[in-house]
């Protein structure tokens, strides 16, 4: 009878191991894949935006910093992209429709930034963007030039890119929610814009009335 | 000693035989309360709110197909532990996964309103316009794969327990006999063909079941996994169409079993009966295509194979089955009881439930009756008139058997009882289909009320001879061991 | 009685060999079908030799093998989560813990896995079997991209090997039930 109970035991505490493993392993049985842990780890992280310089599709060269007070919606593409980033931009421009007409620009930036410099010049900005009846003021297209900014921009901000060997690139996407000093306020789901404007308003006028 | 210690173990081993049967029986009387009460709301008789009706409907549909198939998996261990060795305490896991599994299940409908039907259909437990919850779904799904895992586990041994005897799954099905290796005195017995039917198309049921289950699970817990859903719908209906399919032939076991004794004659094992046991084995793997016949996404050589082998799929055990039957009993002065009786129900109930499953197979007919309650009509009477008459069979043979309890007028009569209010649902439900009234809908037209009344009436008198039933079996268990039972004879003789 | 010693030791270093290491993970099919179970087997070859040196802290630990048999499949489950492999290649406490944890399922297969019997054995199978199914038609399926790290195509790719251990394990299975072993033995 011992011999039983001290078997059960055992069973026990090896469950409670296997219970324990998938419980961190799955943040609480919460992030499965990797992009799902991706952004639960940045939400906690809360990481800021390093400090890059930009050039827009209108070919205006300014550092990040020049959004200083106003917030950020931005998203990470390659223009010759045939995937994803076309879909990614769709529901961006749906969002953009979502922000009131007296918010755009005064409060709240949109923002494409190409992780392809090289082909990315402002002029296929400029003709990518019209695509997606983006002015290029209130929603910008830019480019990274330096390498070292954009890989730090990339990394810190948990933007995977791998070549995929044919001048593609595989990576994922998210939309990216920054707050007025450039801090990470949110990761949001592209594929849901409704809720993404819904949330991007309330931040913003409750930041008004505050 | 030696006996003594034998009948000892005999009783343990019908006690648990016995526990799945009264478990399965009584879980049958309180889902027919939950068909007639479908009905009498279809009917306009009573008031049922629709989400109540398909969790109604729900726990229907799976308490009926998990509560028959307890039971017949009892039936077949009992029958089957007498050729083989097979493991008492592995019944036991599986009768304690099973019961785990219908307490989720339960749960999951009634208390978290999972209403998702027991065929679960991706990717329904998950967009359910909020009807039930992720918890309800998980329940739902999580307790049906418990129960899926307590039948494996019987299956399992069934199978490791043939092939340690016969040498192979093959052997079971007495493939060397067929091939003329082995003289046909030498057939493994129906008992054994009959199990290892059922242990190879239910394990592979199973598997498919759980696959399909815990993709279920996944998308559950994280919607943006999605899956192919005509896959998921073709391993969804591999694993009911299977497991439903394969009640009858474990339960089945009863008539092979009883007969020959009823009637002191031998039943014996020919050729002719292998080949045909070998067909329907391979015919149930591969026709659950049925299901899809109006699915026109699925690759068209699927369908026809499901239409020409369904015809097929069915009658080579049917027809040596009800033929045997016919000639054993015939001329030989067997003395009706009720456990010959509804033996001999069973039969009829089978061949005539097996008609409007052929009519339904044909694809130019199923485009227009298989959503309509044509089909009910028909799993009602396969069902409820053959495999769940075999089942009580064994109940009535066992109580004779194994202990003094004496059969009485009033047993006698709720078999006619039985008899007549199954055929009267049966055949309300095929008038139904005829009328065009679609199945699974909660609100019926006035046109289509009448048939649903008039089965919600027959299903009273159907529940009144069940519990009849029940009543007899449970005296039983409380007189168990008076007699010894047939094996116990054998064994001292 | 030292030689699985050495081979599962010498298997283990080949194993961690930088170059070696980075190639396999660098290739998703080589990473999850081929690393990973080889970094089982090493704890295999390890597990027999510890197993036979101190049996009897394996009787008092794992007397039935079930609870070895439940940590497996944890563990085994674990690394076909999507994410871990991902987490593998990005964080180094994931690839530390893998180079620990894959062979401590391989150890404790090698005493579990005679003791928990035919039943047991035939059981935890079939479980993989259908949970193999299962990842292949996750991977071949989704429409999303379950890892960072990797190409959709390389996705499919591990999806199609998943169906193959399927299908082999299925024949498997087919020539275990249908062929008669007496005879060949006698």
């Amino acid at each position: 009878m011992n011999k039983r109970l001290h078997n059960l035991l055992l069973i026990c505490f090896s469950l409670v191991i296997s219970f324990i493993l998938f419980f961190i392993g799955t943040n609480g049985f919460q992030a499965f894949t990797a992009e799902s842990a991706r952004v639960y780890r940045l939400m906690e992280e809360k990481p800021l935006f390093p400090n890059v310089t930009l050039e827009d599709s209108k070919e205006r060269t300014y550092p990040f910093t020049m959004f200083q007070g106003k917030y950020v919606l931005l998203t990470f593409i390659y223009t010759a992209c045939t995937d994803v980033c076309p879909k990614l931009e769709m529901n961006l421009a749906k969002v953009y429709e979502r922000i009131p007409a007296e918010l755009l620009g005064k409060e709240i930036i949109f923002l494409s930034i190409s992780f392809d410099p090289k082909r990315d010049d402002p002029a296929t900005l400029e003709k990518y963007q019209a695509l997606f009846n983006s002015d290029g003021d209130t929603w910008r297209m830019a480019r990274i030039m330096d390498e070292v900014e954009l890989t730090a921009l990339l990394d810190e901000f948990g933007v995977i890119v791998i070549p995929d060997g044919s001048g593609g690139f595989t990576h994922n996407s998210a939309f990216y929610f920054v707050g007025t000093d450039g801090e990470l306020l949110d990761i949001l789901d592209f594929q849901q814009p409704e809720e993404a404007a819904h949330k991007v308003v309330e931040v913003i006028q409750n930041n008004m009335e505050g | 000693m030696g006996a003594f210690v034998g009948m000892n173990n005999l009783k343990s081993t019908n006690k648990t035989v016995a526990t799945s049967l009264t478990i399965g029986g009584v879980i049958i009387a309180v889902m027919m309360i939950f068909g007639i009460l479908m009905l009498l709301a279809q009917g306009g008789v009573i008031d049922v709110p629709d989400a109540m009706f398909y969790q109604f409907l729900t726990i229907h549909g799976t308490g009926m197909i998990g509560a028959a198939a307890l039971a017949a998996a009892g039936v077949m261990w009992y029958f089957l532990n007498q050729y083989v060795e097979l493991s008492r305490s592995i019944f036991n896991w599986f009768l304690g996964l099973v019961i785990i599994g219908v307490i989720l299940v339960v749960i999951g409908v009634f208390s978290f309103e999972f209403a998702g039907a027991w065929t679960f259909l991706y990717p329904l437990p998950t967009i359910s316009a909020s009807a039930w919850g992720t918890i309800g779904a998980l329940l739902y799904l999580f307790g049906m794969l418990i129960l899926g895992t307590g039948f494996l586990l019987l299956y399992m041994d069934t199978g490791r327990a043939i092939i340690k005897k016969y040498g192979s799954l093959g052997k079971g099905l007495g493939w060397d006999v067929i091939s003329g290796k082995k003289k046909e005195e030498d057939a493994p017995p129906k008992a054994v063909v009959a199990s290892t039917m059922v242990t190879i198309v239910n394990t592979t049921a199973i598997l498919a079941g759980a696959a399909v289950l815990i993709m279920n699970i996944i998308n559950v817990i994280n919607p943006s996994f999605t899956f192919d859903p005509m896959l998921a719908k073709n391993l969804t209906y591999a694993f009911g169409h299977i497991f439903a399919n394969a009640i009858i032939y474990m339960a089945v076991i009863v008539v092979y079993e009883l007969l020959p004794k009823y009637t002191n004659r031998k039943w014996v094992v020919n050729r002719v009966f292998l080949i045909a046991w070998t067909m329907s084995t391979a015919f149930t793997l591969v026709i659950y295509t049925h299901h899809m016949l109006m699915d026109f996404a699925m690759p068209k050589w699927m369908l026809i194979m499901g239409q020409a082998l369904s015809y097929a799929n069915g009658l080579p055990v049917l027809v040596v089955t009800a033929y045997g039957a016919l000639m054993i009993v015939h001329k030989s002065g067997i003395k009706w009881d009720m456990g010959s009786g509804l033996a001999f129900l069973s039969m009829f109930g089978w061949t005539v439930g097996v008609v409007p499953a052929i009519v339904d197979a044909t694809i130019v007919v199923n485009h227009v009756m298989h959503n309509t309650k044509w089909v009910p009509g028909h799993f009602h009477m396969y069902m409820g008139l053959g495999a769940v008459v075999m089942l009580f069979s064994f109940m009535y043979y066992l109580a004779k058997v194994d202990s003094t309890v004496k059969e009485s007028k009033i047993d006698r009569i709720a078999l006619w009882c039985y008899a007549l209010a199954m055929i009267s649902i049966s055949v309300q439900f095929l008038v139904s289909g005829a009328l065009s009234t679609p199945r699974r809908w909660a609100i019926h037209y006035p046109g289509w009320m009448t048939p649903a009344v008039f089965g919600a009436i027959a299903g009273v008198f159907l529940v009144i001879a069940t519990t009849i039933f029940i009543i007899h079996f449970v005296r039983y268990m409380k007189n168990r061991g008076k007699l010894g039972s047939d094996k116990y004879e054998q064994k001292t003789a | 009685m030292r030689k699985p010693l050495y081979i599962g030791a010498l298997l283990y270093l080949i194993l961690i060999i930088p170059p070696i290491r980075s190639y396999m993970e660098s290739i998703m099919i080589i990473h999850m079908l081929i690393q990973l179970p080889l970094l089982m087997v090493v704890g295999w070859f390890l597990g027999k030799y510890i197993v036979y040196k101190a049996p009897k802290v394996f009787h008092a630990i794992n007397e039935n093998g079930v609870p070895g048999m439940i940590l497996i499949v944890a563990i085994t489950m674990y690394w076909m989560l999507p994410r871990t492999l991902d987490e593998a290649l990005t964080l180094p406490q994931y690839e530390v813990f893998k180079f620990i944890s894959l062979p401590l399922v391989g150890l404790l297969l090698a005493d579990s896995w005679a003791k928990i019997r035919d039943v047991g054995q035939i059981f935890i199978y079939l479980n993989y079997l259908s949970m193999f199914a299962l990842m292949g038609w996750l991977y071949l399926d989704s429409p999303i991209q379950l890892c960072n790290n990797y190409l959709i195509t390389q996705q499919k790719t591990l999806g199609w090997g998943f169906i193959f251990i399927t299908a082999s394990m299925i024949v498997y299975v087919l020539q275990y039930v249908f062929i008669d072993r007496r005879r060949i033995e006698e």
